[in-house]
């Protein structure tokens, strides 16, 4: 048999084939218990999709596809480095190809901070514009309350009850220069000129009335994707360890396989749920 | 027509039309336990008796280890007894579910821990008044949190749930009164949100119905049925009436014209005006130091009824 | 036909050598153990405090309920109590319970192997359960949570109460649930001894399989679900809030896809230690073999097919019922099975009444009672009036502490020889038995016609002309037949671990691998990885000539 394998294993395996072929079987089981934890979320989308469609529609448009499809390209990319890496190490005769084994897995790792920092970009946009779940979302009619309580509060009238409420409010707050009132009239003129200019910039989210269930699910299937992503990074950065220390060769890549696997896995629930998030 | 049966061994009394149906499949199905239970019973304890160990070094007498005539057995005749009894029970529930045409109409709130039933001509009662012999649609909701609406006598239940209409129908065989539980867990007063179904022949009803079910009784004064109402809307599981006991909310003793400070700082003097409002938009003014958890009563107390707590109210010092 | 391939110079050793209690000393080499017996032994100590633990609420809530009205606690503390019961009984105890504590001890034993496939990783299971199990209690030293072990939204989403603190120490014991499940998978399928194929496992093997895909697959779904939980407590998501739109029921359906799983992840493995009680106090080979490891898999199939049957009056649609309704009778079909293939293995045995079987026997008739009364909550028409009283409340104890408890302790009381190379008082574990079946009768059985009466659960009171008093004294005075039972157990256990006479190699005359091993084993178990060539539970038949037992090679 050419792939008997002579590498030290543990003592309770009987060889190192057993071992490696224990340790792929164990990973893909975790593997499956990624995919059910995320098909959970899957089926949240599904459900509160299908009963609120005309929300779905307009909120989707309000992605970025172009990021979004930049990030899935760079993700594919990765999964293609690092399984190029396992390839490396899979037919490394031992101390030869090191330098290739680490040079794919930092370019792959490389990836992923570009994949984190164009997220980090779509995050803040979406938090800066309000477009967030639950009552923070920008034009939920609790939000609106709010702002309507505060303003009521500082100005004494709210904003449904005087017609042209912008420019009592800038009479008002000069009239109130240096007095104990000018901070809250100040902070709750900020919102309200805000929340204008939110509902002059998404015209069509605001006539729908609120999309702060779809960017709920948004925010958590992307932010536990994203979380993944993180593990993912780590999980490579200690393969990558020990790929500079020389660690994996032909007899001895089952990290890097398994680093690999859990990579292939994570861009796999990105290829799902960019199309459903993104492109619906 | 019928009476309402006895309580049997298992049942409650059958009170409502499909009451009997429903024992007929409980005590199919309890025949079934009862038989399966004798035979797996009777099989262990033989062999045990039979074949027990009376040395030490005793061995089996049989290899008999499969036989595809005994597991097929087992596994055909429980299956059809399934499917017959899977068969019998979804037409039931067919039954139970979808209410006659034609069927009385009746409005069903349930709130952490009250019920309320409004009929078609807006009276607003905390029991639930019906005609014998007619069937009768509850159309439910919750104000908060799951409730679940059960009349045991009648063998019907349903999830009560916030924001969306479950409905439950019956038809009751004579006047009578049977409880309501409310049988999903719902907090602190989950066990003491009982009710009665009033059944009344039919004259009673129209003629109760048109004076009202439960208006003020016949010389009692208000302030006495305000105190019924203290009970019956379950202010009582929040508000002591000792003076200065807390329970979740502030005592009522003392409380017509307390003065105090909400939790935003206002302050307040509690005359009829805020007593008013805090039951009908208990959010409007929480008192300092008190948790947000009250309940509006909007829709579920009407002029009269606010009239009598008052008074009631007014007696509490 | 019954004799093990003898390599030269096999044998079973008769040197002492030191066994894996005393292979190392101190403190830290226990908490620090990669040894599966080690962690199994730390795991059944936890798992007999938890149970403990949860059995002192159960206490309390029959003591309450022994009046109408206020009896020891009002209803704030009443709720605390009966969620924490449910909460210890499901997560601490019954989950974790045969799989952690017996199966890690038995397991690799049973295959002939050294050690689980991953014992980092299963040292891990345990440290993560031990972090769950502080997370759990430390919810009491906040106040307790008072939403049922089920959580239902809105109330568990809305209430004051340590919620988050409490799901997210559930969703840490659903890892260690996770890996000790994928570890076992992994075990069995690439650590047998050679000879050992499938078909040769014993069926204890077959239902920690079954019970491993149950635990992998459905574990995740009850992370996500808790998550969602907290996200919405947090941050009010607003998904399961219908104020914003969303939908309570939804957590329903989310939560009942694992937890219904769940319970067969209950069950399962005390199915698989009856197989192994019947067939060693018999001394007969199991009759309908392939049918019961067939069965277990099936089991696990549906299991994630009819969670719907939790929610027959939930608001769901009467076309999802009937598909639930139809599922769940299906799945009725393989328990019945078993329970039928084992009273069968009884005919002609040579029946054993040694405490271990006292377990097993009340098994076999408290699972029937228990499943036969789930046909009443499989059919839709009769769950309607049953859904959410006493009935469900006995139906659900009578197969889970009936079924699974009872299957605990006669694996406790089978394995315990081989654990800890001593015995226990015979005649005191006899008592123990018969005291805690008459004592869960008493208390159970009268559940079922308190709640075919009406009676609702989780009812802090009832009225005293409701006429439910008189089943609930009863109950009550059950629940401390049950104590005294319970106690004694602990008692002559305890006993046997200080000054309990020595253990042979095979004190029940068993068939499967373990009982090969020394009592207790070694630190790697087998001297050498003995080779398999019969199936299991090979007991000689009454007339032939071997007289062996276990699978010793004959003349040595």
């Amino acid at each position: 048999m050419s792939n008997i394998i002579i590498h030290k294993h543990a003592h309770h395996f009987y060889d190192a084939e057993q071992q490696a072929s224990s340790a792929k079987l164990g990973m893909w089981l975790f593997l499956v218990t990624e995919v059910l934890l995320f098909s959970g979320l899957f089926v949240a989308y599904t459900v509160i999709k299908t009963l609120n469609p005309e929300m779905w529609k307009v909120a989707s448009e309000q992605l970025n596809w172009v990021l979004g499809s930049v990030n899935t390209l760079v993700l594919i990319t990765s999964s293609w480095t690092v399984a190029l890496a396992v390839r490396a190490a899979q037919t490394n005769q031992k101390g030869e190809k090191n330098k290739q084994i680490v040079g794919l897995l930092v370019f792959t790792i490389v990836c992923a901070f570009g994949f984190l920092g164009i997220k980090y970009v779509e995050y803040s946009h979406k938090i800066h514009d309000g477009l967030l779940w639950g009552t923070s979302f920008f034009n939920h009619p609790e939000h609106v309350a709010q702002i309507n309580g505060a303003v009521s509060k500082a100005f004494g009238a709210g904003i449904f009850q005087v017609p042209d409420i912008a420019a009592a409010m800038k009479t008002a707050i000069a009239a109130a220069q240096g007095t104990d009132a000018y901070a809250a009239m100040d902070a709750a003129m900020h919102e309200w000129t805000h929340h204008q200019e939110l509902v002059h910039k998404y015209p069509e989210l605001a006539h729908v009335g609120d999309g702060h269930l779809f960017f709920g699910i948004y925010f958590l299937i992307t932010g536990l994707h994203g979380i993944h992503v993180v593990i993912g990074m780590s999980v490579l950065l200690w393969v990558l360890l020990g790929a500079m220390k020389g660690k994996f060769y032909k007899d001895y890549y089952t990290p890097v396989e398994l680093g690999g696997l859990y990579w292939h896995l994570v861009d796999l629930i990105w290829i799902y749920l960019f199309p459903l998030l993104y492109l619906v | 027509m019928a009476n309402t049966s006895e309580s049997s061994f298992w049942m409650p009394p059958q009170a409502s039309t499909i009451a009997k149906e429903v024992d007929d499949l409980f005590d199919f199905i309890m025949d079934l336990n009862y038989i399966f239970f004798i035979i797996i019973t009777v099989m262990t304890v033989a062999f045990v008796v039979m074949y027990r160990r009376k040395s030490d070094d005793q061995l089996a007498t049989s290899d008999f280890d499969h036989s595809i005539l005994w597991e097929g057995a087992w596994v055909f005749v429980p299956l059809l007894l399934c499917l017959v009894v899977f068969v019998w029970g979804f037409r039931l529930f067919l039954n139970l579910s979808v209410a006659p045409e034609g069927s009385m109409e009746i409005s069903v709130t349930a709130q952490k821990w009250a019920w309320s039933f409004k009929y078609d001509d807006g009276q607003v009662v905390n029991d639930l008044y019906v005609p014998a012999n007619r069937p009768v649609k509850l159309i439910m909701k919750s104000r908060d949190v799951l409730h679940s609406f059960y009349v045991p006598d009648f063998r019907v239940k349903s999830d009560v749930i916030p924001n969306r209409y479950t409905t439950v129908w019956f038809e009751a065989l004579a006047p009578g009164e049977h409880r309501i539980y409310c049988t999903e867990y719902c907090g602190k007063d989950h066990s003491g949100m009982y009710r009665t179904v009033k059944v009344l022949s039919e004259e009673d009803f129209a003629a109760r119905k048109k004076k009202g079910f439960e208006g003020r009784p016949e010389g009692q004064s208000p302030a006495a049925w305000g105190k019924e109402l203290y009970s019956k809307l379950s202010c009582v599981t929040c508000h002591s009436l000792k003076e200065g006991e807390r329970r979740i909310g502030p005592s009522f003793w003392g409380i017509v014209g307390r003065e105090g400070e909400t939790e935003d700082g206002e302050k307040y003097i509690a005359n009829e005006e805020y007593i008013r409002e805090s039951i009908m938009n208990p959010m409007a003014k929480i008192v300092k130091g008190y948790p947000k958890s009250m309940p509006s009563f909007a829709g579920q107390v009407d002029d009269d009824q606010m009239d009598a707590i008052l008074a009631f109210m007014k007696t509490l010092k | 036909m019954s004799e093990t391939q003898a390599d030269p110079g096999y044998h079973v050793s008769d040197k002492k050598e030191t066994n894996y209690i005393h292979a190392s000393k101190g403190l830290l080499s226990w908490i620090l153990t990669v040894d599966h017996k080690r962690i199994g032994i730390m795991y059944l100590f936890t798992i007999f405090a938890t149970f403990a633990l949860g059995g002192l609420m159960a206490l309390l809530v029959r003591l309450e309920l022994l009046t109408p009205g206020e009896t020891i606690m009002g209803p704030e503390t009443y709720n605390r109590v009966f969620t924490l019961h449910g909460l210890v009984m499901v997560f601490l105890f019954i989950i974790p319970g045969i799989p952690a504590a017996l199966g890690n001890f038995v397991l690799p034993l049973m295959l002939g192997a050294k050690d689980v496939a991953f014992p980092k990783l299963n040292l891990a299971s345990f440290h993560i359960y031990i972090i769950g199990t502080i997370m759990a209690l430390w919810t009491t030293l906040d106040g307790g949570v008072d939403t049922g072990w089920t959580f239902y939204t809105p109330y568990s989403s809305t209430t004051n109460t340590p919620v988050i603190m409490m799901t997210l120490s559930a969703f840490v014991l659903g890892f260690s649930s996770i890996f000790t499940g994928l570890n076992f998978i992994v075990t069995i399928h690439k650590m047998r001894a050679p000879g050992l194929g499938w078909e040769r496992l014993p069926l204890f093997v077959w239902a920690m399989y079954a019970t491993a895909v149950i635990q992998v697959m459905a574990t995740p779904v009850l992370g996500i679900t808790l998550l969602l939980l907290i996200m919405e407590r947090v941050m009010g998501v607003g998904i399961f809030d219908p104020a914003l739109g969303g939908d309570p029921v939804l957590f329903q359906h989310f939560f009942w896809f694992y937890s219904h799983p769940a319970v067969y992840i209950m069950i399962l493995p005390g199915m698989g230690v009856m197989s192994e009680l019947i067939t060693t106090f018999s001394r007969k080979r199991i009759f309908g073999y392939r049918a019961i490891a067939v069965s277990s898999i099936a089991i696990a199939v549906i299991s994630f097919l009819v969670w719907g049957h939790h929610m027959f009056v939930s608001g769901q649609s009467a076309y999802a019922g009937m598909v639930f309704s139809f599922l769940t009778f299906l799945v009725a079909i393989p328990s019945a099975i078993k329970i039928i293939n084992w009273s069968t293995t009884l005919y002609k045995g040579s029946i054993s009444l040694d405490s271990p079987m006292l377990w097993a026997l009340p098994f076999l008739i408290l699972f029937t009672i228990g499943g036969l009364t789930g046909i009443f909550l499989g059919a839709l028409g009769t769950d309607v009036h049953l859904h959410d009283t006493y009935f469900v409340v006995a139906h659900f104890h009578y197969v889970m502490m009936g079924g699974t408890a009872m299957a605990f302790f006669g694996g406790i009381h089978y394995w315990w020889p081989k654990m800890f190379g001593k015995k226990y008082n015979e005649f005191w574990a006899r008592v123990s038995a018969v005291l805690v079946f008459l004592g869960f009768n008493i208390t159970f059985l009268p559940q079922f016609v308190m709640g075919s009466r009406g009676m609702p659960r989780r009812y802090y009171d009832y009225t005293p002309d409701s006429g439910y008093q008189i089943f609930h004294q009863i109950s009550t005075v059950g629940s401390w037949v049950l104590l005294l039972g319970m106690l004694i157990m602990l008692v002559y256990l305890a006993s046997s671990l200080r000054s309990g006479e020595v253990a042979e190699r095979n004190p029940w005359g068993a068939r499967s691998l373990e009982w090969l091993t020394q009592s207790p084993p070694i630190e790697h178990n087998f001297h050498e990885i003995p080779t398999v060539v019969e199936g299991p539970y090979e007991f000689p038949l009454a007339g032939a000539n071997t007289a062996s037992e276990g699978m010793d090679v004959s003349g040595s």
